[in-house]
């Protein structure tokens, strides 16, 4: 039997179906997406009046009170963060729905070092995978003879440059500040990778890791239909905003009361462009920190409001979202110590830059 | 589910990342179905799993 029969499974259940039934199911699918969409803009042009009316008109509290400011806020910015995730979740599903891990390490087999390394801080932003598999995966590529510098651009970008993240900046920023951010974790991707590379960090794998041998690793699930796609990136959405919601609540409630109690300009002493120590402290105190970056960017916006320099908040959200120190142990197991070590120093020294930069340029 | 089908199975669950890496496995969970990888990164909804099950027996029984 060949190896494609046993993972036809995708298109077995619909071969009885005819042809026209089949179109069928795809006008239905395309009328029930059209509609979901028509929903999405009518709920998102209302957001704004209705939280406005919810806030001054039916709990009568004045625009210009910090319980009235914070309400509004509240009200506001929940429901359009979780509007914007889901339709952005759904779109990256589809576009991942291309990628899987095995298809990924294929392409990166062979890569040298620099090309490798942009290669792979890319397709480390649109593989699925969850940071529970980045031991497997680290096998696999290392395996496959894919460079370390390489592998590690991969495992530093996934996490580091993230949709929740980006949607979040977007959404409350701007498309500036997220196209930003997303360039930025890329490149720190790309260059910590390669700099690790440059050290010929090799011996530092564990050497259990060498004995593994794999031949070329099967990939399941191929031949999807637009249909299957479609139904990948509902589940994306289902699994990622059912499981990010109550952090975004708590975000946005921490931000909304800092918007409406912290007095404007207080933070700027310590968190502003003059103090130059704040952004190592930044990542110092994020790098320990595992939060997930739905959490913690509303609280971002609010710093900033009050008068945090951007780098500076950047470099904080950096080192909590792409630098977490539970999932850099999970790599203990594959990594001995050093490796971890250079491996956490080099990322953080990356951040730290870039927060420099930024308070330097903007 | 085994039991549904009515076949005869055992179920092993692997923790041994070595062992796990010898089914060429790149993102977990995985499902090896007579040792062989059906389904990795995810879990399979119970009509493939079926499915993945009702492949393997016609495979054991052409292999006959």
């Amino acid at each position: 039997m060949k190896q494609s029969d046993v993972y036809n499974y995708d298109s077995a259940p619909s071969e009885p179906l005819t042809a026209r039934k089949q179109n069928g199911n795809r006008a239905r699918l395309f009328t029930r997406l059209g509609i979901g969409l028509a929903l999405w803009v009518f709920i998102y042009y209302w957001l704004k009046p209705a939280a406005d009316f919810i806030t001054y008109d039916i709990f009568r509290l004045s625009p210009s009170s910090h319980l009235g400011s914070s309400v509004a806020f509240f009200l506001y910015d929940t429901p359009k963060v979780i509007l914007l995730l889901v339709i952005v979740i759904f779109v990256v599903g589809i576009i991942r729905s291309f990628f899987t891990p095995e298809r990924t390490r294929q392409l990166l087999a062979g890569k040298r070092q620099i090309f490798g390394n942009v290669l792979a801080g890319g397709l480390g932003v649109v593989t699925p995978f969850c940071s529970c598999s980045a031991v497997p995966l680290f096998i696999g590529f290392v395996e496959a003879g894919i460079p370390l510098g390489v592998t590690l651009s991969f495992l530093i970008a996934a996490p580091m440059v993230n949709e929740v993240a980006l949607v979040l900046l977007a959404g409350m920023f701007g498309w500036r500040i997220g196209l930003i951010y997303l360039v930025t974790g890329l490149v720190i991707a790309i260059s910590a990778g390669w700099v690790i590379g440059k050290l010929k960090m090799e011996r530092y794998i564990e050497g259990w890791v060498s004995e593994i041998k794999m031949a070329e690793a099967s990939s399941p699930a191929s031949g999807m239909t637009f249909e299957d796609r479609v139904h990948y990136g509902l589940t994306a959405v289902r699994e990622i905003v059912g499981k990010v919601w109550p952090f975004i609540l708590a975000g946005i409630a921490v931000g909304a009361a800092i918007h409406g109690y912290v007095p404007q300009g207080m933070l700027a002493s310590f968190m502003g462009k003059s103090a130059w120590w704040s952004v190592p402290a930044a990542v110092l105190i994020g790098v320990p920190m595992y939060s997930n970056a739905a959490g913690i960017i509303p609280i971002v916006q609010a710093l900033m409001e009050k008068g945090a320099a951007l780098g500076t908040v950047l470099a904080f959200m950096m080192a909590v979202v792409g630098l977490s120190l539970p999932e850099t142990m999970i790599l203990r197991k594959v990594l001995k110590w050093q490796l971890i070590g250079i491996f956490i120093g080099v990322v953080a020294i990356g951040i730290i830059i870039i927060g420099y930069l930024f308070n330097a340029i903007l | 589910m085994v039991k549904e089908l009515a076949v005869d199975a055992t179920i092993e669950e692997v923790k041994d990342i070595k062992k796990i890496m010898e089914y060429r496995i790149l993102t977990t969970p995985g499902l090896v179905v007579n040792e062989e990888l059906v389904c990795s990164g995810r879990i399979p909804s119970k009509s493939e799993v079926t499915q993945f099950i009702m492949n393997a027996l016609d495979k054991e029984e052409k292999s006959k």
